[in-house]
């Protein structure tokens, strides 16, 4: 666990009913949540609000209204202060082509608060934790996307945050470079203990990295849900057999069990609402009972795209917090 | 903090787990603004003279550093030989006053040049937005640019004031004598230089906040300081009447060089401002109007730019 900060053992993040609009466009409608330390997915379409909720976070747009604590920071009239315990990844490229990645990061790490001297020993430390040797000292204009990602990343987490912000950081990677990024963050977050808010449409990257969620739409909140909620085991057991199934299907309702629909007869598999109970036991001895070939027995999870999605299609009435 | 990290010679592994000596947190000190603002003024400055920079992008800042503190170099050699030339008489070489018009050509070289290399990579680059994130406010940011070229053009403007001040000292038989009477000047060369660097380094900065294209940029601020002296002369010799003469405002290279002559005490060269005949406290007010201004026009830039 992490102290939030020095100064202040308030929440991470709070915040009430923080609505921002732009000209013609409500990015954020009193959006009221609460971030505890952690690696939390924000997920959203494009458009639902992540960037500007990152941004104001930073302290780098002011709300409209409402009200926002980062680490007890108001991040609007605090800025400085709080920034020197938050790292930032934006979602564009964001690198100077003309100077090397090690002056770069150094400079970063200074303009963060870091005395020169520890500015240049983090700067070391930190291109090699995120994977850069010897290119560190050339120019960053002949680096690949997945270096130059590095090192956004590096330029991040130099000053050693509380907080890491990334805005898509796997943006224009191809899928090894997604995961090793992906695998540098989960790494930042466990091992280094940094506390890490990332924003990403993409649910598959949630559901690797992250341990909480925190689903945003049309600049509303969907859900705030630690992860294991999202991909819960489902009431639902699925037995799946050679052949035979009618008769499985009926020796399992002598024996009362309730089946659920869906449970078809093109498939060779039968649905078992669980209720609560267990009944393990009473499917094997069915199956031998019946002589039948099984093949396998599993309980359900959720995926995180059947939630969301079915949280998208209720989402008026999901609008409030769990 | 790092010892041993070095020592570790390369490998293979793009995943660099055998560099992996653990992550280290960091308990030390965290400076704040007035550190950062520091940090991006020295970053500036050095980047202005090209400091820890390819030798390509030295060449430049060199030449403008080197041919003023050269012509110095040759007064102070025809003040010291002057006699064997014929010159009998040194007040008619130049002096203090006359560094400013001499000089002033390699300043505007200067920020055409490195104002655009200041503002606009970072632009162009979309870097701002690492830099906005970071222990500083957007206004740091473009005072420590404006800081900084600002300081390089002061320096460039006073290395040939110090070498006639020490060849001047050096020249004369009674040295205490001679410092007092340099130590004269110095008020004057202090106020001129400063306000010229800032209203100069302003003007560039502003039109590189705007123009984000390097070599857009460049040109522009040589026509900013080029241009108008030539619609103002034009206008000058027109002889429109009274009221044209107020035209030699709008052109910061004559308004600049009234200030400085209003500094020390002298005649505005044969020009425009000579011809327009205004008096000089006009062109100190115009030049004040002009470094001020565009400090405010950066700020302003800065505080709205996209990042």
């Amino acid at each position: 666990m992490l102290e939030p900060s020095p100064e202040n053992p308030a929440p991470l993040i709070h915040v009430e009913a923080l609505t921002k609009r732009f000209p013609g466009v409500v990015a954020l409608d009193a959006l009221s949540l609460d971030i505890a330390p952690g690696i939390v997915g924000l997920v959203g379409a494009n458009g639902a609000g992540k960037s500007t909720l990152l941004k104001i976070l930073l302290g780098l747009l002011a709300p409209t209204s409402g009200l926002v604590q980062v680490m007890g920071y108001v991040p609007w009239t605090q800025g400085t202060l709080l920034r020197r315990y938050v790292g930032y990844m934006p979602e564009h490229p964001a690198l100077p082509p003309d100077i090397s990645a090690t002056e770069f990061v150094a400079n970063a790490g200074q303009l963060s608060g870091l005395p020169a001297k520890a500015a240049r020993e983090r700067t070391a430390d930190v291109l090699r934790h995120v994977g850069l040797a010897e290119e560190r000292y050339r120019p960053i204009g002949g680096y690949s996307t997945g270096m130059r990602q590095r090192v956004q990343l590096a330029q991040a987490i130099v000053h050693d945050p509380r907080l890491l912000l990334l805005d898509e950081p796997t943006n224009g990677l191809d899928p090894a470079g997604r995961d090793e990024m992906l695998g540098l963050i989960r790494r930042t977050g466990t091992e280094f203990g940094i506390a890490i808010v990332l924003a990403s449409h993409l649910l598959g990257e949630i559901e690797a990295v992250c341990d909480h969620l925190v689903a945003i739409d049309g600049g509303r909140l969907l859900r705030a849900a630690p992860m294991a909620e999202f991909t819960a085991e489902t009431g639902i057991l699925t037995v799946e057999v050679e052949e035979g199934r009618d008769l499985l299907a009926a020796g399992l309702v002598a024996r009362g069990l309730r089946l659920l629909d869906g449970s078809s007869a093109h498939d060779r598999t039968v649905r078992i609402a669980l209720d609560g109970g267990a009944p393990f036991d009473i499917v094997r001895d069915t199956v031998a009972d019946l002589g039948l070939p099984l093949i396998r027995m599993e309980r359900g999870r959720h995926s995180l795209e059947d939630l969301f999605r079915d949280d998208l299609s209720a989402a008026p009435a999901a609008g409030e917090r769990p | 903090m790092t010892a041993g990290g070095d020592r570790v010679t390369a490998g293979p592994g793009p995943t660099g787990s055998i560099y992996d000596i653990g992550y280290r947190g960091y308990d030390g000190p965290r400076l704040g603004r007035r550190h950062a603002f520091v940090t991006l003024f020295v970053q500036a400055l050095r980047a202005t003279f090209g400091v820890g920079r390819s030798g390509r992008a030295k060449v430049l800042p060199a030449f403008c550093l080197a041919l003023p503190a050269l012509t110095a170099l040759v007064i102070v050699a025809f003040s010291a030989f002057g006699s064997r030339f014929g010159i009998s008489d040194l007040r008619v070489l130049p002096g203090h006053p006359d560094m400013a018009g001499a000089v002033g050509v390699f300043a505007t070289l200067l920020v055409a040049v490195q104002a655009p290399e200041l503002l606009g990579r970072d632009v162009r680059y979309r870097v701002l937005s690492l830099y906005f994130s970071r222990a500083l406010l957007r206004i740091d940011y473009a005072l420590a640019k404006l800081a900084a070229l600002s300081a390089a053009v002061l320096i460039i403007l006073l290395v040939p004031h110090v070498i006639l001040t020490v060849g001047a000292v050096l020249l004369t038989p009674d040295v205490l004598g001679g410092l007092g009477r340099e130590a004269r000047w110095w008020p004057a060369i202090l106020g001129s230089t400063i306000l010229t660097a800032i209203a100069t380094a302003g003007v560039a900065l502003v039109i590189a906040a705007f123009i984000s294209r390097r070599a857009y940029a460049t040109v522009a601020i040589f026509g900013v300081f080029i241009v108008p002296a030539i619609i103002v002369g034009v206008i000058l010799a027109l002889q429109l009447g009274e009221a044209s003469r107020y035209v030699v405002l709008l052109d910061p290279g004559t308004v600049l060089d009234a200030a400085n002559a209003w500094f020390f005490g002298v005649a505005p060269g044969p020009g425009a401002w000579s011809i327009a005949d205004l008096p000089l406290s006009l062109g100190l007010a115009a030049s004040i109007v002009i470094a001020v201004g565009a400090s405010a026009i950066l700020v302003q830039r800065y505080r709205t730019i996209a990042a």
